[in-house]
């Protein structure tokens, strides 16, 4: 699921991301970033074939580094989740479902808030600055 | 209820602690402590604690354990089982005589560690050390008291003929007490199985029908919910592997590289360490939110936005020594009334995680997922010695 969803993210947003970032509150499997007006938004994706309320656990840890995070499961297995949809609401975390090649579908999407941590935020912003990563393709991911 | 400091690695942070009045004595660690340096430390460190002598591995020179003149491999190089059947008295001799030579409050006498006990275990233990310790003491005219090391394992607990075999060995030497050890098994960091709690309290509470004294190691905050089994003492420690015992710490391995743990906040009102990274979340989502963390010398410092957390820094541990030890200091002494303040404690934090679940979502080792297990082993604790 893993490879795949890279290659969508990829193609639907372009190349500003990171894969499985150590060192911070958790390790999200992705974490998208956009440049606005000299700061930096991150949308973080925790990717999980099942076990929702395991995701939800982790990604409410990357709240503390991002602006938006997803909980990402299998189309297959995600009935339970969206049974406790407003679990995510209550936490304000997006829930999303991802079935293989384009078919990515949004059930719940967050409210963009200021990440908890202003020191993880910043170690972020370091790593990207350190990974001169060159931009190609970049839509927002943000709005989307 | 005395507390004491479980020592290992960074022991001056528990030192300082205790020079400020926090908790009775110290358990000394050989693994991280030179024998000659301990020789040395001011007698009032030492004269309200004891030893903990590592033999677990007998002959396995882990840090420090062998500048200590007991260690097997000083009487002997290449030290093992079957020399213990020569050597048991001068062993015995020499680890005794140095923990009179440092004037500790007791005698301790060690045990050996293994990953499934040989059904001779006791017999050996009782050959090995007990009686060649025991018979060296008195004859010498020693009158400090005398603790047997003892590590439970979790089937000597869930076992009754197991449990009743270990219990018959220790009621039956000519000891003043127990170091007793609790292997936990547990894959999260509060202990959440209700029969190895219960049985550990049951455990406990036989051994003080029996008049012994009960001083238990390697605890973390289960040492509250021990307390109603009205043990002699508690410990509490700073890293992990001196909150839950665990035999990697005497073995030399060879090391690879090491992650560290997260750095965690105790909190008194919650009965758990909660991993910092979620502090921030706290600030952003919950009025008040300092006040869910006590008071000490240490938290205005650790609350400032520049502090750097990190699972090396003395302050967090020290917070918790000087938060815990006011805990258990505080319980009643009897024991009906321990037990219902213990529920009353553990009611009180299950009602702060709801407050604050209903925004912050934890993980399992900062929730109080533990608790209610908690609550029902002090039910079940309390309905049994009804009985």
């Amino acid at each position: 699921m893993s490879k795949q969803f890279e290659k969508f993210i990829k193609s639907s947003f372009g190349n500003t991301y990171i894969k499985e970032q150590q060192g911070l509150f958790g390790v999200p499997d992705f974490i998208f970033y956009e440049k606005k007006n000299e700061d930096f938004a991150f949308v973080s994706f925790e990717l999980k074939i099942k076990n929702w309320k395991r995701a939800a656990r982790q990604a409410f840890r990357h709240k503390s580094f991002s602006n938006v995070t997803y909980v990402v499961l299998g189309s297959k297995y995600a009935n339970p989740a969206l049974e406790n949809i407003n679990f995510f609401k209550q936490y304000n975390i997006g829930l999303a479902t991802y079935a293989g090649e384009n078919y990515f579908e949004i059930h719940y999407k967050p409210e963009i808030h200021e990440p908890y941590s202003d020191h993880l935020k910043q170690k972020l912003i370091e790593t990207i600055a350190k990974s001169r990563i060159k931009t190609k393709n970049i839509k927002p991911i943000l709005d989307y | 209820m005395k507390v004491y400091h479980q020592t290992g690695f960074r022991q001056n942070w528990n030192i300082e602690s205790f020079e400020q009045g926090v908790g009775d004595g110290l358990i000394y660690s050989p693994v991280n402590l030179d024998a000659d340096k301990l020789l040395l430390l001011d007698s009032h460190l030492k004269r309200t604690g004891f030893i903990d002598p590592q033999l677990y591995l007998l002959n396995e020179a882990k840090g420090t354990l062998d500048t200590y003149p007991y260690f097997p491999g000083n009487i002997k190089p290449d030290y093992s089982t079957p020399d213990l059947d020569n050597s048991n008295i001068l062993l015995a001799q020499m680890c005794v005589d140095f923990q009179i030579k440092n004037d500790f409050e007791y005698i301790i006498i060690p045990t050996r560690y293994y990953a499934d006990n040989p059904t001779t275990y006791f017999a050996q233990t009782s050959d090995y050390f007990v009686i060649p310790f025991c018979d060296y003491i008195r004859a010498s005219g020693i009158r400090k008291k005398i603790l047997l090391s003892v590590i439970v394992k979790a089937i000597m607990l869930s076992d009754d003929e197991k449990r009743n075999e270990a219990l018959n060995w220790i009621t039956g030497q000519n000891v003043d007490g127990v170091y007793l050890i609790f292997e936990d098994n547990s894959a999260t960091k509060q202990i959440k199985d209700f029969e190895f709690l219960f049985n550990a309290l049951l455990f406990i509470q036989i051994l003080k029908n029996n008049g012994m004294e009960v001083h238990l190691g390697y605890n973390n905050t289960e040492a509250l919910l021990y307390s109603i089994a009205m043990p002699d003492s508690v410990s509490m420690g700073s890293f992990e592997n001196l909150r839950s015992f665990g035999i990697k710490r005497f073995q030399d391995l060879e090391n690879g590289p090491m992650r560290g743990p997260r750095a965690r906040l105790y909190s008194s009102q919650l009965i758990q360490w909660v991993d910092y990274q979620y502090i921030g979340a706290f600030k952003k989502l919950i009025t008040d939110y300092e006040n869910l963390f006590d008071d000490s010398e240490f938290k205005p410092l650790m609350f400032k936005p520049e502090f750097n957390w990190h699972f090396l820094k003395s302050e967090p541990y020290k917070h918790y020594f000087s938060v815990f030890n006011r805990q258990i200091k505080s319980l009643p002494g009897s024991q009906t009334e321990r037990m219902e303040n213990i529920k009353v404690q553990i009611k009180n934090a299950v009602n702060l995680f709801k407050k604050i679940e209903d925004s912050v979502l934890l993980d399992e080792n900062s929730d109080g997922s533990h608790l209610p297990t908690w609550f029902n082993v002090v039910n079940a604790f309390q309905k049994e010695i009804k009985k």
